[in-house]
């Protein structure tokens, strides 16, 4: 079976990068969600094996989602997608146990790195 | 990666995004009382902007997003609404916000200028106080096992954070092992850009290596000589790090508390922007050009203590704007990182074989200057793909090797920086350019059968003159070779190419150094006071016995060695005409200007030639193709820059349409 993820991030465009990302990585895209609600929602749902969150969104931030989502799967694999300037966020997430961080802007090579690495994990 | 595809999608929500911006923004406006939902949504309306911008490269519309969310943040955290300064201020901002987004969508390009909205809106917070909240000190965690390994890694501003996961991995594979920094030392910001293992067992060191070998944001694992037993004694008295105690003071001397205290300073990091520095950098500019037009003014009076004074305070203003300007150095490959990937897939999607080698990525170069490098030299090597190196069956046929070759050379000349991209694909062919000129009329056969090679290869440098016979996706649109040379000439830089038809192509960008200082040589002119930079005159020359012009009909030469060079004037309009002996007899100094064309110039007098601070003039100025920038002179009024050689070159190429004409 394919290895599959969420992409979380509330702005379209971010969301259509990602998934063209993937799908060159050959990952299906399982779902994507707007803010941090919706993916905690979806993630019951799809159980996807990997999860993009993004930071700072509307209604529910990505911090509170990570903790939120790893309180019922302690197993899911999060990567954080942060904007420079906000390692402290970043720093706060991997400490509430997201796996890693990608930056924005980000080269699917970064991408890839990232996520190669936690689906081995 | 390619950015075109996005920007259409980028353009169509940033809209969106700027709109609703607005429409928020007027709420706020009416809004009687603070309202930490609406000021969240604009913050985070403001955030979003910035990461889609700075994500399809429009680091400046970024730069104006984040400033603005920042201040957004600000609100939320000071539980305040903005004045009505801040107001005015913050609708400015939205409103270059929105006039980028236009000049994007319409030429896929920002050159819209937003120093002044973003330094109006620093003007109403801190940003280093907000991002940095005081902290107290955490001490230096004195341990005296032996550390095992340090990581380092590559600088980037995120850095701190790829080494706080670093460690959270590495603690998942042993219990054995501590830091420094720790954990909760990085979460307070103290990180020098390494991070130190401590461990008593050297069988973890091969497994840490292993664990980071894939990790791209560390630049290199080093191991640590194994302690000599001698030292076993002191092992033996230290506290030991228990592993997971993270960042306690344990500083028992006096006197080591000192510089305990003062290294975990040293490895506090501070953020600042790009911006930011340069509103530093451009300050201190400024000081250093008051500087020197005190120094001319007023310090021949001065009493010699007051001299003394003088010339410490000199002293310190430079080497405090040299460090300063440091700062903003950073090595090519900060952007050539993404080279490799571009090459790979213009190449793949093309069906070609190609190998990309950069040489001299270390070479550090002004931010500024590279980041204006960065759209050009990815056109140079899109094209060097698409139209340079053959397909793989024609490669076969003329015995070339089966991969294509491209090579980026950086090199460092003097004070300019040489990138050089060399391709060994079919090179361009003269006969199809003088082709192509003649199809499009901008050139009478005539000309061109006179016309030396390295004048018709910068043919390509025309606007709209592509030789690909069909728009391909990859180049033939978007940024053409016109740019990238106006790219160049705008930084004072000069675009040189040179090809070879079956052997390859060579583009070569000489750039300055830095955008800050430049050599200028000052003349007076007309009344007036200009410069001209120093690096693209050859030599200055005052008509005495040993210099004579040669004079021929109304157009004066000069003879120099083998070559009659002509001989011009600067007039009052910064046009240059030709030098006559009946106009303008009485003007005997010149300066020797290089290039493609090698002329002398005659000004009024030469005054003196000195370091000077110039500063980049923004858009609408930048469009005067012979303005390069602007200092400021003796009696602290502007003083243009003027490029001679540009000046030069233009004037030839007029007089090629006008004979054509």
């Amino acid at each position: 079976m394919p290895n599959s993820v969420l992409i979380v991030d509330d702005a379209v465009f971010m969301r259509t990068m990602l998934k063209d990302i993937f799908k060159s990585m050959g990952i299906d895209v399982a779902g994507e969600a707007e803010n941090g609600m919706e993916a905690i929602e979806l993630y019951d749902a799809l159980k996807p094996q990997l999860i993009t969150m993004d930071i700072i969104m509307p209604d529910m931030d990505g911090i509170t989602a990570v903790k939120e989502i790893l309180k019922n799967d302690s197993q899911a694999k999060i990567i954080m997608c942060s904007a420079l300037g906000q390692e402290a966020f970043v720093m706060e997430s991997i400490e509430a146990g997201a796996k890693d961080f990608i930056v924005k802007p980000f080269t699917p090579e970064e991408v890839k790195e990232v996520v190669s690495r936690v689906l081995e994990e | 990666m390619d950015m075109r595809k996005y920007i259409n999608l980028f353009i169509e929500e940033a809209d969106k995004y700027i709109k609703a911006f607005f429409t928020l923004f007027d709420q706020l406006k009416d809004a009687s009382a603070y309202d930490q939902g609406l000021i969240n949504e604009i913050f985070r309306n403001a955030h979003s902007i910035k990461g889609m911008a700075a994500s399809v490269g429009f680091g400046n519309m970024a730069d104006l997003a984040h400033k603005l969310e920042e201040l957004f943040h600000y609100y939320r955290d000071a539980k305040v609404l903005p004045d009505k300064k801040a107001i005015e201020a913050i609708s400015a901002g939205i409103d270059v916000l929105y006039q980028k987004l236009m000049v994007i969508k319409d030429k896929q390009q920002d050159d819209i200028d937003a120093a002044a909205v973003i330094a109006r809106l620093e003007g109403f917070y801190s940003p280093m106080a907000q991002q940095h909240k005081p902290m107290a000190l955490t001490g230096q965690l004195i341990s005296k096992k032996a550390p095992l390994l340090v990581i380092y890694f590559k600088r980037s501003p995120l850095a701190i954070a790829k080494a706080f996961v670093v460690i959270k991995r590495l603690k998942t594979m042993s219990d054995a092992i501590s830091f420094y920094p720790s954990a909760n030392e990085l979460k307070v910001g103290k990180f020098e850009g390494y991070i130190k293992v401590f461990g008593e067992n050297n069988k973890l060191v091969g497994i840490i290596e292993s664990a980071l070998a894939k990790e791209s944001a560390v630049s290199r694992v080093e191991r640590l000589q194994e302690r000599p037993a001698s030292r076993s004694k002191t092992k033996e008295k230290a506290p030991k790090a228990t592993p997971g105690q993270d960042a306690v003071a344990e500083v028992k001397l006096a006197d080591k508390g000192k510089r305990a205290k003062r290294s975990a300073v040293a490895g506090k990091l501070i953020g600042i922007t790009p911006a930011e520095l340069d509103f530093i950098i451009n300050g201190m500019g400024e000081i250093y050009l008051h500087k020197t037009i005190l120094a001319k003014r007023l310090k021949p009076g001065l009493e010699p203590d007051a001299k003394e004074v003088f010339s410490r305070m000199s002293t310190l203003i430079k080497r405090t704007y040299g460090k300063l300007i440091s700062l903003r150095m950073v090595p090519f490959q900060h952007i050539s990182q993404e080279f490799p990937y571009i090459i790979k897939m213009v190449s793949e999607r093309q069906k070609k074989r190609v190998r990309l080698a950069v040489s001299g990525e270390g070479i550090e170069i002004d931010r500024m200057i590279l980041e204006e490098l960065k759209n050009p030299l990815i056109h140079i090597l899109r094209n060097a793909v698409d139209h340079g190196i053959e397909g793989n069956a024609v490669r076969k046929e003329r015995g070339k090797p089966e991969f294509g070759s491209i090579h980026i050379k950086v090199e460092r000349k003097a004070e300019n920086i040489q990138i050089s991209v060399h391709d060994d694909g079919r090179g361009i062919a003269l006969q199809d350019l003088k082709a192509k000129a003649k199809q499009l009329g901008v050139l009478s056969e005539g000309t061109l059968e006179k016309m030396p090679d390295e004048d018709v290869i910068r043919l390509i440098t025309r606007p709209g003159f592509s030789l690909a016979g069909k728009v391909s996706e990859i180049s033939g649109r978007g940024v053409g070779m016109d740019i990238v040379k106006n790219v160049v000439e705008k930084l004072g830089g000069r675009l040189v190419i040179t090809t070879e038809e079956g052997i390859g192509t060579v583009f070569k960008l000489i750039v300055p150094l830095t955008m800050a200082i430049q050599e200028i040589i000052i003349v007076q002119n007309q009344g007036e006071e200009i410069a001209f930079p120093t690096r693209v005159i050859e030599t200055t020359m005052v008509l005495d016995d040993a210099v004579s012009l040669v004079h021929e009909k109304d157009h004066a030469f000069i003879r120099l060695k083998e070559d009659l060079l002509p001989a011009y004037r600067l007039n009052r309009h910064m046009n240059i005409e030709p030098y006559t002996k009946d106009k303008h007899n009485g003007c005997r100094q010149a300066v020797l200007i290089g290039g493609r064309h090698p002329s002398l110039l005659f000004v009024d007098k030469l005054k003196e030639t000195r370091q000077t601070v110039i500063k980049r003039l923004p858009y609408p100025f930048n469009r005067f193709r012979f303005l390069s920038a602007v200092t400021i002179g003796d009696r602290g009024v502007p003083m243009m820059i003027i490029d001679p050689m540009r000046l030069i070159d233009f004037n030839f190429e007029q007089q090629r349409s006008r004979q054509d004409g």
